[in-house]
Formats: structure tokens, C-alpha cells, sequence
């Protein structure tokens, strides 16, 4: 761990987040902080002076433990320190980097990142809990906004802490931290299903069943407002925001379905985008740059991945068809970085998520463990959201692509399924 | 009125002295009568069983009737059920038709790429330090049209439009009269609307319909510069390349798609 450390921990740094500090240092030396992607440097939080202190520690430390870039050190913090850093202390604990919080009296998070091998401070910053009540939703969004700068100060990539996940439990649509708390009902009235974000993390978009079929309603979570989009009748389902949010693409149809893309905030009719031929075509999710839409069709008989360009035009199989028994690849969810395509797929007996590399086309598999389906992409491409039987019930699960980490996010009686991972959430 | 009772009483008289013979000739009658009655009651006991083995003749015919009733339904079912299942195996096999043609096309590249590699140096001569190697030697073979699809297909992917547009310019350059001339004609046309250039794009977009109409993205190539034009708020130039895409390409998928269109422009 000591010698990994060290590496990250290196003197020769290009950072950008070591920029600012430059302006003081003499030109020609370079002093600094290197993070190495495949290392998982020691962090060190110290005791959170202010009101509810021991709370932002622990959210704070658990942020930055589920990020699965730093390892959060585990000692007692003992008070709040004053004065001079006894770096030399931290640097034996192997902490490459040290977080000192306070929650000043003016009701914001004061947070200072130490650079421990440059017994320097790396930066500095303030995260507003504004009228937030303490231990509030709001709240404890401010303390997973500054986990998120924490981590990008030190690895040069943001956290995704103050983000949420919006799933189904038994027809019924919930909102939770990423972290797994601050369960949160979304009244939508009836039954819903296949929710997805707007990418302003305000808007959700959601099939609701209805006695004449079912319906995309697009609701403002924050006033709880909704609207039902226009559409041609008949079943409508699995709506997906363009990423500029200007575009809502859902699956409809009765005898096949097809998709089509409508304004989620206007009163077009809607336009085709698929043209299946009586197959099937669901499950839409737009690459980042908006240019392409990956989808589920059965044009070849079964459920494969397909990409299409957005207007309709190109498209072609993305997942190859494999040598099994029941062929079945669906819910497919383009990363944020735009360089992969998760999705589910039959293997053997069970359904797994896997990826796919939409340049080479390779394949990997993600799961292997139990039922597992619905992936879904968490803002930094590189954590996804499943549904697992892994614990006996359906529930959601959090997986780090990289080391294989997953952890649970979701406990409790119901089926737990069909998650969206937010865009990160930059209001309180 | 004398006059009149008398022959009255002597009518009435004359009843009364009915003879034997009268009688008999009655009962002959009566039993004349009955005989008939008799008959005509089994002619209708036979016309009844008649009328029964009629019905009974034409309930089996309702049944024969409904029975070929659901038989034609369930052959038109059949029937509707194998069309379906054979426009769906078409294209199933239109799908994999184009899957293999690419993997074909890449097999094709890395065929190419392997002729182009270069042929290793005898061993008995050592290599001379500083010189340069094989691959970069002018007489190295220029790559085929496959490899050069390939190469600019993944430059594309990657965003370089400009290495894109570049790869697929040699291909139609070096090989103009290849299969791939269209492909690499349309391709340099996407490699100018990803790089958001598009009155490029629209230009080369037309000049893929004009060069080559036979071509599969032919119609894909019209129906782009229609939804431009649909965008910048031509509706009118808009719609004539959706009836353009329709007529003349009344089978392709832009077709349909094209026909959507037009239905909303009205």
C-alpha cells in the first residue's frame, strides 16, 4: 500500500487542479500530486468541527469509499486539528492526501484538501447548505457535492456522490441517494414503469399504465407537475431524453413497435425514428454527443442492441449474434463517456449486463453472480446500477467497472428494478 | 199467413220420415268422411317426419358450413400467420445479409493490410541501425480500398472528421471505380456534418445521389438533406426530397420514413 502510495504521490505533475497553485511556485520545478488511475491512494479525514460534524465525516468518507478512487483510512479522528499539519503523522498512516471539514457558522461546508507528500494544502472550498435543514435531503446533497470536488482535486476526475437513482418498487417510482439513503416516493398516481432523467436531473419521464393503454408522462419533480407527451395511441413505452433534452424518444405501437421522437415539453406529433417492419423496437438511449441512438429490436428474430443514427437512418447490429440456445440481448444504456454499450444479455440459464466497445465491438461481461439486468450508467462511466437476485430478492446494485466492486443500494420488501443513475445534481 | 205455415209443417213433416235407407247412405257418408280424415292426418305425420329430415338435413349443413367457416378462418390465420413469419425470415435475412457483407468488407481490409505488410529481411543480413524500417520505405504497397474504408470509419469514430474525410478521399481518389467509391462518397459527407459543416455535408450529400443513384445510401443521402432542409425551415425544398426519397426509392427504409414525413408536412 506504502509503496503504491508513494507512486501516486509522485513529483513530476501536469495536473490541472495544481494550476492556481503554480502562480507561487518558481518557474522550472515541479511540485505536485499524480494520480495513477490503477492505484487507489490513502485519504485521511479528520474530525469535522461544527454542528452535526461526526455526520459529515461518515458521509464524507462513505462518498469517498464508494467512488473507488481514494482509500478512505480508517483511524479514530480524534478533535478537530489546529494549527500546523503534522504531515510527517498522516504521511506514516500511508494518507496521500488529508480532508479537513468544518461547518462554519454562516451554514456552509469549509473544506481543505492537504497534499501530504507536497506538505502543502492542494485546494480549498466551500459547499453551501443554504436554508437546508440539517440531515436534510438538501443537506446532505451539499456534503456529497463537496465528496465529489474532494475527489477531483485528488484524482482529477469528479465524484458521483451528489447524484441519485430513480428505479420501480412493486409499479411504483422512488428516488434515492447514491449512497442509499433518502428514500424518496415520486407521487406520479398509478402505476409507472421504465423511468428515465431529463438531463437537468428536474424532469423525470416515465410509461404510465392507463384503462386505454399506457402513456408517457414527463413530471417536474420538484413542483410534481406532469404532462402526458403526445403519441399515437395504443402501447407507448420506454421513453430516453435526448442529452440535450430537447428530444424524448420512446417505443409505440401495437402490432410491432417502432421508435419515435417527440418534443417533451411541446405538442408536435410525433416523428418515426425505427422503421421495424412489424418487429419490435424498445429500450432507446442516445450516445452523448446526441448524433446516435442505441435500441433493442427483434428484426432478426430475437432481441439484439442495434445503433441508429437519430434520425432514423444506418442502422445496424451492435451486438453480434452469439452461438446459444436462446439468443437475447436488450436494455441497452450508452455510456456518458460515449465508449461503451451496456446491456443484458442471456447467458446459459441467467440474464447478465455486459459491455460493449462501440469502436471494436469487443464484449465483456460484467456480472456472473445470480440474475442480473437493466444496467444503467452512472454519470463518470465507469459505475453502473442493476437489478441483482444476488441476495435472494430483486434488488438494486452498484458495480464498479474497473475493480469489480459492486455494493447494494437498495434493501427492503418489493421488487427493486428498471434504475436510471441522475446526471449529477448541481442545485441543492 | 195461413198459407204460409202449411207448407212449413209439411217440410218439417217430411224430415221426420227420414227412411232406413236414408240412414245407411249417412253412415257411408260419415264413414267416407272419416276414411279421408284418417288419411289426410297421415299425410301429415309424414309430412311432419318429412319436415323433420329436413331440418335435421339442413342443421347438419349449418354445421358443415360453420365447421368449413372456422376451417377457412384458421387457414386465412395460417395464412396471415406464414406471411408474416416469411416477411419476418426476409428480413431476418436482409439483416444478415448486411452482417455478413460487413464482415466480409472487414475481412476484406485485413486481407489487404496483410498483403501490405512487408516482407521480412533475410536473416543473414542484419538489420543496419538507423535505417528506416520496412513499412516506411517509399516502395511500400499503398493501402487497398477496404483498408482505407476501415481506417476512415474508425477515425470517424473517433471524431477525426478531418482524418476521416481524408482516408475515404484517397479511397475514391486511388480506386474510383471500387464497390466502396459510394460508400467512401457518402462517408465524406457524414465526416463533414459530425464535424459540423453543413453546407459541406448537404453538397456531398447531393453529389452521392447524383454519382451514384443506384447506390444503397443513395436514398439515405436525400433523405439527410431533407431533414437539413426541414430543420432550416425549407418545408417546401424539404418536401420535395421526401417525395423524391418515395419515388424513387419507394422500397428503402428512408422511404417509409420519408412518407411519415410528408404525412406531417401537410
Amino acid at each position: 500500500m506504502i509503496s503504491r502510495a508513494v507512486r501516486a504521490f509522485g513529483v513530476l505533475c501536469l495536473c490541472p487542479f495544481v494550476a492556481v497553485a503554480q502562480d507561487t511556485i518558481p518557474q522550472g520545478v515541479r511540485v505536485g500530486l499524480t494520480y495513477d488511475p490503477s492505484s487507489r491512494p490513502g485519504v485521511f479525514i479528520t474530525a469535522v468541527g461544527g454542528p452535526a460534524g461526526d455526520s459529515v465525516r461518515a458521509i464524507l468518507a462513505r462518498d469517498l469509499d464508494f467512488g473507488d478512487r481514494l482509500t478512505v483510512i480508517s483511524a479514530e479522528a480524534g478533535p478537530p486539528p489546529t494549527g500546523a499539519i503534522n504531515y510527517a503523522l498522516y504521511a506514516k498512516l500511508t494518507a496521500s492526501a488529508i480532508v479537513q471539514a468544518s461547518v462554519t457558522p454562516q451554514g456552509s461546508l469549509h473544506v481543505a484538501v492537504h497534499d501530504v507528500a507536497g506538505k502543502r494544502v492542494l485546494n480549498v472550498g466551500d459547499f453551501a447548505f443554504g436554508t437546508a435543514a440539517t440531515y436534510s435531503s438538501a443537506w446532505r446533497m451539499a456534503v456529497h457535492r463537496a465528496s465529489d470536488e474532494v475527489e477531483r482535486w485528488v484524482t482529477s476526475t469528479r465524484g458521483i456522490a451528489a447524484t441519485r437513482v430513480l428505479y420501480v418498487r412493486d409499479q411504483r417510482l422512488y428516488i434515492v441517494d447514491s449512497d442509499g439513503a433518502n428514500l424518496t416516493p415520486v407521487g406520479v398516481g398509478g402505476t409507472a414503469l421504465s423511468p428515465a432523467w431529463h438531463p437537468t436531473g428536474r424532469y423525470v419521464a416515465y410509461t404510465q399504465m392507463a384503462d386505454d393503454g399506457t402513456h408517457i408522462v414527463v413530471r417536474d419533480i420538484i413542483s410534481g407537475q406532469g404532462r402526458r407527451v403526445p403519441d399515437l395511441g395504443g402501447s407507448n413505452v420506454t421513453p430516453a431524453f435526448s442529452p440535450d433534452g430537447s428530444t424524448l424518444v420512446y417505443s409505440a405501437g401495437d402490432d410491432g413497435t417502432d421508435l419515435y421522437a417527440v418534443s417533451p415539453f411541446g405538442s408536435e406529433a410525433p416523428r418515426r425514428v425505427t422503421v421495424g417492419h412489424g418487429s419490435p423496437s424498445s429500450s432507446p438511449t442516445f450516445s452523448p454527443d446526441g448524433r446516435k441512438i442505441a435500441f433493442t429490436s427483434g428484426r432478426l428474430g430475437h432481441p439484439e442492441v442495434y445503433i441508429t443514427d437519430a434520425d432514423g437512418t444506418n442502422a445496424e447490429l451492435l451486438t453480434e449474434k452469439a452461438a446459444v440456445e436462446q439468443p437475447y440481448r436488450t436494455d441497452p444504456d450508452w455510456s456518458p463517456d460515449g465508449r461503451n454499450v451496456a446491456f443484458t444479455s442471456q447467458e446459459g440459464p441467467n440474464l447478465q449486463v455486459m459491455m460493449i466497445n462501440v469502436r471494436d465491438r469487443k464484449v465483456r461481461q460484467l456480472t456472473g453472480d445470480a440474475r442480473n439486468e437493466n444496467p444503467s450508467w452512472a454519470p463518470d462511466a465507469r459505475h453502473i446500477v442493476f437489478t441483482s437476485t444476488r441476495s435472494g430478492a430483486k434488488q438494486l446494485w452498484v458495480l464498479d467497472t474497473e475493480s469489480g466492486r459492486t455494493r447494494q443500494l437498495t434493501r427492503g420488501a418489493g421488487v427493486a428494478r428498471q434504475a436510471a443513475w441522475s446526471p449529477r445534481m448541481e442545485q441543492p | 199467413m195461413r198459407l204460409l205455415i202449411a207448407p212449413a209443417v209439411i217440410l218439417a213433416a217430411g224430415a221426420c220420415f227420414a227412411t232406413r235407407n236414408d240412414v245407411r247412405t249417412l253412415q257411408a257418408d260419415i264413414a267416407v268422411l272419416q276414411a279421408s280424415a284418417a288419411r289426410a292426418a297421415h299425410a301429415d305425420t309424414l309430412q311432419a317426419v318429412q319436415l323433420r329430415q329436413i331440418t335435421q338435413a339442413l342443421a347438419a349443413v349449418a354445421d358443415s358450413l360453420r365447421q368449413a367457416s372456422v376451417t377457412l378462418q384458421r387457414f386465412q390465420g395460417d395464412v396471415q400467420m406464414s406471411m408474416h413469419s416469411v416477411s419476418q425470415q426476409l428480413l431476418s435475412i436482409q439483416e444478415l445479409t448486411g452482417q455478413s457483407r460487413k464482415q466480409v468488407d472487414a475481412l476484406r481490409a485485413q486481407l489487404e493490410a496483410r498483403a501490405n505488410e512487408p516482407v521480412a529481411a533475410p536473416t543473414t543480413v542484419p538489420p543496419v541501425a538507423g535505417a528506416p524500417a520496412a513499412s516506411a520505405t517509399p516502395g511500400a504497397p499503398a493501402p487497398g480500398p477496404y483498408q482505407l474504408m476501415e481506417m476512415g470509419r474508425q477515425q470517424l469514430a473517433r471524431g477525426a472528421s478531418s482524418a476521416a474525410r481524408a482516408a475515404f478521399s484517397d479511397l475514391l481518389t486511388q480506386y474510383p471505380t471500387s464497390d466502396l467509391a459510394s460508400e467512401a462518397q457518402y462517408w465524406i459527407a457524414e465526416a463533414y456534418a459530425s464535424a459540423g459543416n453543413a453546407p459541406e455535408a448537404d453538397s456531398v450529400f447531393a453529389l452521392v445521389a447524383e454519382k451514384y443513384p443506384t447506390a444503397e445510401r443513395a436514398p439515405v443521402a436525400i433523405y439527410k438533406r431533407a431533414l437539413a432542409l426541414k430543420v432550416a425551415g425549407q418545408t417546401r425544398q424539404a418536401r420535395l426530397l421526401f417525395q423524391q426519397v418515395l419515388d424513387k426509392y419507394p422500397k428503402s427504409q428512408e422511404a417509409t420514413l420519408a412518407a411519415a414525413m410528408l404525412r406531417d408536412l401537410k
